[in-house]
């Protein structure tokens, strides 16, 4: 188990390596730089600037120097925020970024799964259909649709929350439901029809046969088997809503990462960018393997092929 | 018995979300709570990328900075009119090419340490440091030699003419008489700045320092900076120190980042903002009828028009431009897709600049179909056959794409030619305009002090701000005149024929004046608008008065 971790982890490296390198020069080719603004007059202004910065050297040497910084750790300083490195900015960022989606994600699993298990349960029935509907429903409403109405309804009709901000802790509240909503609709489909799957199977019957509670077949048995694929799901569903959404984000002013994807790439701050694509690819690697890990766990079959 | 489990799921599910709403309660509102400590919530737009005086170039941080630090002189929010501030007099002498000013006595930064009359020429001259690559060192060039020192010819920063006589004493040599220099002074690029601490942090001639941050800023203003958050607020509260601390009625402002007009929007129905800086466009019409005691108007130093590409046939032609020109219906724009009280504009210089810019003369032009067909068929384009497709660029936004597909519909029209849309991202279109790659592009200005200076220099040849490639001798050499006359009449003369020579040749085509839509909480008082958005936070108060 160990020595996959440890592969799968060396693997991750020239993978970054590729996806650090790719964006570095793509951002270059994207017309205009970062200091472009409307005013910024004479071209000494951005000379000096780009001097300042180091942008007037060669690309590759840029490049070799961005990797030399890297290595330590240092992302740079920020080309939009003067004053500010990438470094601090992404941990404060990364920050609420992670308590939101942190929030949404135990929501988001927590909703999903106790629908799925209804659902399932209820099979064909009329109740069945109307909570299949309800996740169909929640897979299809925007959360720009969702979260304006959340607070319409409890922000400004019954001012039961801020409509915006992050100060009071109640402020995870409506971001949080509005990004899990999503997230929880899909876990609560792939549930059902996971324990839908598992309940047509022989070890059921079996169970039940030779006279099991039938509350611990349905969530022992049955739970640990249907509960694969979610936990499968999980591990690109963290990495996004652990990074941010700028969506929500920008409904909700939330200071959080999200935004710093869609601004760093208009604003071309280059430094930024990277910090950016760099967090996100590592948040993914480290979700899929912490899933895998976690299907390993539950699945001595899969453990063994490790 | 599945149907025992299902409902026991169902209710830990309902369980749950019902604990998610329990920290439900009817509080009181942002609003009232920040206005019994005395606190002002304001809506902000863009978040400041930088706090430094000498490098902030957005309104949103001309905002904060105001509050922050004072310079020479105030503007009253109301007027614009110029009232002293650190400088508590100053005279004016040698034609207007001198200013002396005398700073109050005993001021003081927010550490403490008194504030010197060197502190200015410091900040000054670190603005127009080359290396230090200020956007907006151009303000001061009306100094004597800040325009050599910052295009690097002048090597010897102590050559810029603004030397402390003494530690209370400003000397200001100019290198004409400029009528409108003491309008500029409040400008933050124009604010003294705390030697002192600038070197501690190795600000001096670095843009990239802490000196700017919660905790390490000093300031001399009426506040100091006690948190600034990216992305989240920036809040300043008031400097006991300030010299005239007694007059300030708040205690502290909160600035909110808030892009997105509807965000502002809900953030303000629910109580969270005293003021927005905007209003959704979609949602004017619903609140006109339900928020109408919050909602105002005011108008801002600004014109939005299209630039045209003189290098490139057939805009070559003024016949062209003006055709196009005068072929749109501006009230019709306004009407559909503004409806903020926007003014058509037949000019570039809005009328209400320097209290009211040609009032009561005739406009440049008129909107004629007939005559603007006229014109394109003397310029060999009868009803415009042959004129070739154009190119019209603007950069993403929820206006530049219905006026530009409208603006498209009417030159189709009314004058038989075709103009092709692009719609680019903020750099790409920055970046287009600068290489000269459009026919015709979307622009806008908004002044930076209220004189006409400051949209008329744009279209000088030595600007390189227009994009437009337009040069004209004449209109450079009204534009010298007016520079160099020490008489305001004769200075407001040639400004104007210089607007006359510019609107005759028609490298841009204006379109509508702005105006700012904005709510404004009904439990604020005196809270004053001028077309500057300028704010110093001497007047506003509040109507609830016991704090808590």
């Amino acid at each position: 188990m160990i020595k996959y971790i440890i592969k799968r982890i060396l693997e991750a490296i020239p993978v970054m390596f590729v996806i650090i390198t790719a964006v570095f020069f793509m951002v270059r080719f994207v017309p205009g730089g970062p200091f472009d603004r409307e005013r910024s007059a004479s071209a000494e202004t951005i000379a000096a600037l780009n001097a300042y910065y180091g942008l007037d050297k060669p690309l590759f040497e840029q490049y070799l120097g961005f990797l030399k910084n890297l290595s330590r750790g240092e992302l740079g300083p920020s080309y939009k925020y003067e004053g500010w490195t990438v470094n601090e900015i992404l941990a404060e960022k990364a920050a609420v970024s992670l308590e939101l989606g942190c929030a949404a994600l135990v929501a988001a699993a927590l909703m999903g799964v106790l629908l799925g298990l209804a659902a399932a349960a209820f099979g064909r029935s009329a109740w069945g259909a109307i909570l299949s509907g309800l996740s169909l429903l929640g897979i299809c409403l925007p959360s720009f649709v969702l979260g304006p109405l959340l607070i319409l309804l409890l922000a400004i009709k019954f001012r039961c929350f801020n409509a915006v901000g992050w100060d009071s802790a109640s402020d995870i509240v409506l971001p949080a439901l509005t990004l899990a909503l999503f997230y929880a609709a899909w876990i609560a489909r792939l549930m059902r029809r996971a324990v839908s799957d598992e309940l047509s199977r022989g070890y059921v019957r079996t169970a039940r046969a030779k006279g099991l509670p039938p509350g611990k077949v349905y969530f022992v048995h049955i739970f640990k088997n249907a509960v694969q694929p979610v936990v499968s799901y999980l591990g690109p569903a963290a990495a996004g809503l652990l990074t941010g959404s700028f969506v929500v984000e920008t409904i909700f002013q939330i200071p959080g990462l999200g935004r710093f994807f869609v601004s760093s790439a208009l604003d071309n701050d280059y430094t930024m960018i990277m910090g950016c694509v760099i967090l996100y690819a590592a948040f993914i690697i480290f979700f899929n393997l912490l899933a895998d890990i976690a299907l390993a766990a539950l699945n001595p079959k899969v453990a063994k092929q490790l | 018995m599945r149907w025992r489990i299902a409902t026991f799921v169902l209710t830990v599910a309902a369980a749950v979300f019902c604990m998610l709403l329990a920290s439900c309660g009817n509080a009181e509102p942002q609003v009232l709570k920040a206005a019994k400590q005395k606190i002002l919530l304001v809506g902000n737009s863009a978040d400041p990328s930088t706090l430094d005086p000498t490098l902030s170039t957005g309104l949103g941080e001309f905002k904060i900075l105001s509050g922050l630090f004072e310079g020479l002189v105030r503007a009253d929010e109301d007027t614009l009119r110029v009232e002293p501030a650190a400088a508590e007099s100053w005279e004016v002498s040698e034609g207007g090419k001198v200013y002396t000013f005398r700073l109050r006595d005993g001021l003081r930064w927010s550490d403490g340490e008194p504030l010197k009359a060197s502190d200015f020429v410091f900040a000054w001259r670190r603005a127009l440091n080359p290396s230090i690559g200020a956007e907006y060192a151009s303000l001061m060039y009306c100094i004597k030699n800040a325009e050599a020192i910052n295009s690097g010819r002048e090597k010897n920063l102590s050559a810029l003419g603004a030397r402390a006589l003494d530690s209370r004493t400003l000397r200001i040599e100019l290198e004409a008489p400029t009528p409108y220099f003491l309008n500029m002074l409040y400008l933050n690029i124009f604010f003294p700045l705390p030697e002192h601490v600038l070197k501690k942090f190795g600000a001096a001639e670095s843009r990239n320092s802490f000196w700017t941050r919660a905790g390490n800023m000093v300031s001399n203003g009426a506040f100091i900076l006690s948190a600034w958050r990216i992305n989240d607020k920036v809040s300043i509260r008031r400097n006991p120190l300030y010299w005239d601390t007694k007059s300030i009625k708040i205690n502290g402002v909160d600035f909110f980042p808030i892009g997105n007009a509807n965000t502002e929007d809900r953030a303000f129905r629910a109580g969270q903002l005293h003021i927005t800086d905007s209003v959704p466009i979609s949602r004017m019409d619903s609140i006109r009828a339900k928020l109408s005691d919050c909602l105002r108007s005011e108008d801002w130093l600004g014109t939005y028009y299209y630039i045209f590409n003189t290098r490139r046939p057939p805009f070559d032609d003024s016949r062209v431009r003006r055709a196009l020109s005068m072929s749109i219906n501006r009230g019709q724009i306004i009407e559909a897709f503004l409806k903020a009280g926007q003014k058509p504009a037949f000019a570039l210089v809005p009328p209400n600049c320097s209290n009211s810019w040609r009032a009561g003369e005739a406009p440049h032009f008129f909107e004629n179909i007939a005559e603007a067909r006229r014109l394109l068929s003397e310029a060999g384009y009868p009803e415009g056959k042959g004129f070739p497709k154009f190119k019209l660029v603007y950069n993403t936004s929820e206006i530049h794409k219905p006026i530009a597909e409208a603006i498209q519909q009417m030159w189709r029209e009314n004058l038989g030619i075709e103009a092709e849309l692009y719609n680019l991202s903020w750099p790409a279109y920055l970046a287009a305009r600068r290489a000269g790659d459009f026919d015709v592009a979307r622009s806008n200005w908004v002044g930076d002090f209220d004189a006409p200076e400051t949209f008329l220099g744009l279209f000088e040849s030595s600007s390189g701000l227009s994009h437009t490639g337009y040069g004209n001798p004449l209109f450079d050499a009204a534009m010298a005149k007016a520079r160099s006359s020490a008489d305001n009449a004769e200075r407001i003369e040639a400004l104007k024929s210089a607007e006359n020579i510019l609107m005759r040749d028609m490298p841009i085509m204006p379109i509508y004046f702005y105006s700012r839509v904005c709510l404004v909480s009904p439990i604020l008082k005196n809270w004053k608008s001028n077309i500057l958005d300028y704010h110093n936070y001497r007047n506003v108060d509040f109507y609830i008065s016991e704090p808590l």
